[in-house]
């Protein structure tokens, strides 16, 4: 499914056990080791993510299969699979970071509002977040992404040193952002809402009202820390769902467009020589497998630790 | 009964805000459809005629208007490439969307259930925590990919499913395993959590302690229990699950509603487009209000 769907925290043996023994421990390890191959990734990938080498195709002009000067094989353009795979990490952290931000922000904003200032605010919307729930997510994406086309926006982040990220985000790259963003923040707003809705109940919070407390003050002051932890959540799943959206929009040829390596994609290109040339297809998969299943590993272990639910049993 | 007319009334308003969302969307999007409809060739003169002829120059309000009047006796206009009736294409592509999810679901449920029960019942052995390893996985997988891999492995390889089209429904069982695979680890999960917190009950203690055996106590008490958290689970699903159908139906060619939609997308087709997004908006705010009806069935509280 495009977007993973939260697990139910159900505070069992099971689960607990696991998170001690290291459920947070494994996730933490899967993102940082992430995290260094996407930041590292022109120092440790072989090859040039882009080059075509001649060397890379055979006298048919078909992929090379693995070999020691190609660790992962080639692709149908004679590229390195595994500097294609690793410059993918970036791609695939940055789209998936910052899609996640942007849905985290609005729909943490949203929850805040409608759980804090109730009546009419919280009424009205609540509709539109039901509204954009009830359309399809990937659909939206897919067709938004898709008449994106023709804007192009380069986005250079100049005050980076080195090119920071090499990444120019052209057309694809600006509207999967917003698209993703922009589909993504209906949960958040719904499981915010609902705890800033228990935490406005909390004795310290009617004390401060009493004391005279302004609505600003309570609500930046005592409502938003008591809600933080659970936005920390939230941005975790998140980011494991946009990641595989990423992967997604990519692979259907309306997210990141070519010849950047992004997951999605290369399993798009890789496809057609399935049989003849399965190395094409399995490096990016497994690496989008990895990458989601770090983030939901480390929001489940969050949770875990967060819920009181489960720490009272 | 009074409630669900209210519920009604409350999903019309919905289709009618998802509506306006999506035609605001369509309209402020750079894609042109005038440059599309006209091709690449056409002069300012023409461009300006197809626009008119369009309604594109009439203000925002009556553009909508318009469309929404005729959505509402079923119009949803012309493709723009290939003047395809868009409510004829997405009525033929229907049923195969409609079975793809229907086995998706089938497979959901028929492989988290059993997996939940077994794991509610093994709480904290090995089995439970392999379980838990492997439904992690499982929610992670990419549709396309595990498609891939199943469509590879299971029908070009082995020969055992059909590899791709729908002539018959055989051609419909490894997709509904693909879509379901990756969503059965969430309602194993789901299953476990509900039925563990039956078994700890004091209604489930007395069954037992009047004799109850196993089974009766898991089918008469403890399942029952999970079905709620089920439904409303599965009502809020269906949105995503219209996500992986896109996919499955790429992977494995079909010709549903998915593969029209990432079609008229690639073709930049703004009332294909449109068309689909807000079909699929009409089958998720119906499939809730289905939810919502089976849980007036199975819950007496809410019937009052």
């Amino acid at each position: 499914m495009a977007h993973a769907p939260i697990a139910p925290s159900d505070g069992t043996a099971s689960w607990r056990g696991l998170s001690r023994s290291g459920l947070i421990r494994a996730g933490l390890v899967l993102v940082f080791l992430l995290a260094s191959v996407a930041l590292l990734a022109p120092w440790i990938a072989p090859h040039s993510p882009l080059t075509q080498f001649e060397a890379g195709l055979d006298r048919d002009g078909m992929p090379r299969p693995p070999s020691l000067r190609f660790l992962l094989g080639t692709d149908s353009l004679g590229r390195d699979v595994l500097s294609r795979t690793l410059h993918g990490a970036r791609i695939s952290l940055v789209v998936g970071g910052v899609a996640m931000l942007a849905a985290t922000a609005i729909g943490s904003m949203v929850g805040l509002l409608s759980g804090f200032f109730g009546r009419w605010v919280d009424a009205s919307l609540m509709r539109v977040t039901e509204i954009v729930m009830a359309l399809p997510a990937l659909l939206l994406a897919i067709a938004f992404a898709g008449l994106m086309d023709g804007r192009v926006a380069h986005l250079h982040p100049g005050f980076l040193p080195m090119h920071f990220l090499d990444l120019k985000l052209e057309r694809g790259l600006v509207g999967v952002l917003l698209v993703i963003g922009l589909v993504s923040w209906t949960g958040a707003a719904r499981v915010v809402r609902a705890q800033v809705l228990s935490v406005k109940e909390f004795e310290f919070v009617h004390a401060s009202r009493a004391l005279g407390g302004s609505s600003v003050r309570i609500l930046f002051r005592h409502v938003l820390p008591n809600v933080i932890p659970t936005v920390l959540v939230l941005a975790t799943m998140n980011t494991a769902a946009t990641i595989g959206l990423e992967a997604g929009l990519s692979y259907l040829g309306v997210g990141v467009p070519p010849p950047s390596p992004s997951w999605g994609g290369m399993i798009s290109e890789g496809q057609p020589y399935l049989i003849v040339a399965p190395w094409l297809v399995l490096p990016p998969g497994l690496a989008v497998v990895t990458a989601v299943v770090a983030f939901n590993l480390l929001g489940q272990g969050l949770q875990d630790a967060l819920d009181p639910r489960a720490g009272a049993r | 009964m009074k409630g669900f007319a209210a519920r009604l009334l409350w999903s019309a308003l919905t289709l009618l805000g998802a509506s306006l969302l999506v035609f605001s969307l369509a309209r402020a999007v750079p894609a042109d459809p005038v440059a599309v409809y006209a091709g690449p060739q056409a002069d300012a003169e023409t461009r300006a005629r197809i626009r008119k002829e369009m309604g594109l120059d009439d203000p925002f309000w009556q553009q909508y208007l318009r469309y929404l009047s005729h959505a509402a006796k079923g119009d949803l206009g012309k493709s723009i490439v290939t003047s395809e009736v868009v409510s004829e294409a997405i009525s033929t592509r229907f049923p195969t969307t409609l079975a793809l999810s229907v086995g998706g679901v089938i497979v959901w449920l028929a492989v988290g259930i059993p997996i939940g029960l077994l794991t509610a019942l093994n709480r904290g052995r090995r089995v439970d925590r392999w379980a838990l390893v492997v439904s992690m996985i499982g929610i992670s997988l990419p549709v396309f990919w595990l498609g891939r891999m199943l469509q590879y492995e299971l029908a070009y390889r082995r020969g055992v499913f059909p590899v791709a089209g729908l002539q018959s429904w055989r051609h419909l069982i490894l997709p509904s395993l693909t879509l379901g695979l990756v969503g059965a680890g969430y309602y194993a999960r789901l299953v476990h959590s509900s039925v563990s917190d039956a078994l700890n009950q004091d209604f489930v203690r007395t069954a037992r302690a009047k004799g109850a055996g196993l089974q009766r106590v898991l089918l008469r008490h403890a399942l029952p229990n999970a079905l709620l958290p089920l439904l409303t689970v599965l009502g809020a699903d269906i949105a995503g699950l219209l996500g992986g159908v896109v996919f499955t139906e790429s992977v494995f060619a079909l010709p549903g509603m998915g593969a029209l939609a990432v079609q008229s997308v690639l073709n930049l087709d703004v009332p294909m487009i449109m068309g689909t997004v807000l079909f699929a908006a009409l089958m998720v705010v119906a499939a809730n209000l289905i939810v919502d009806l089976l849980y007036r069935v199975i819950d007496p509280r809410i019937r009052a």
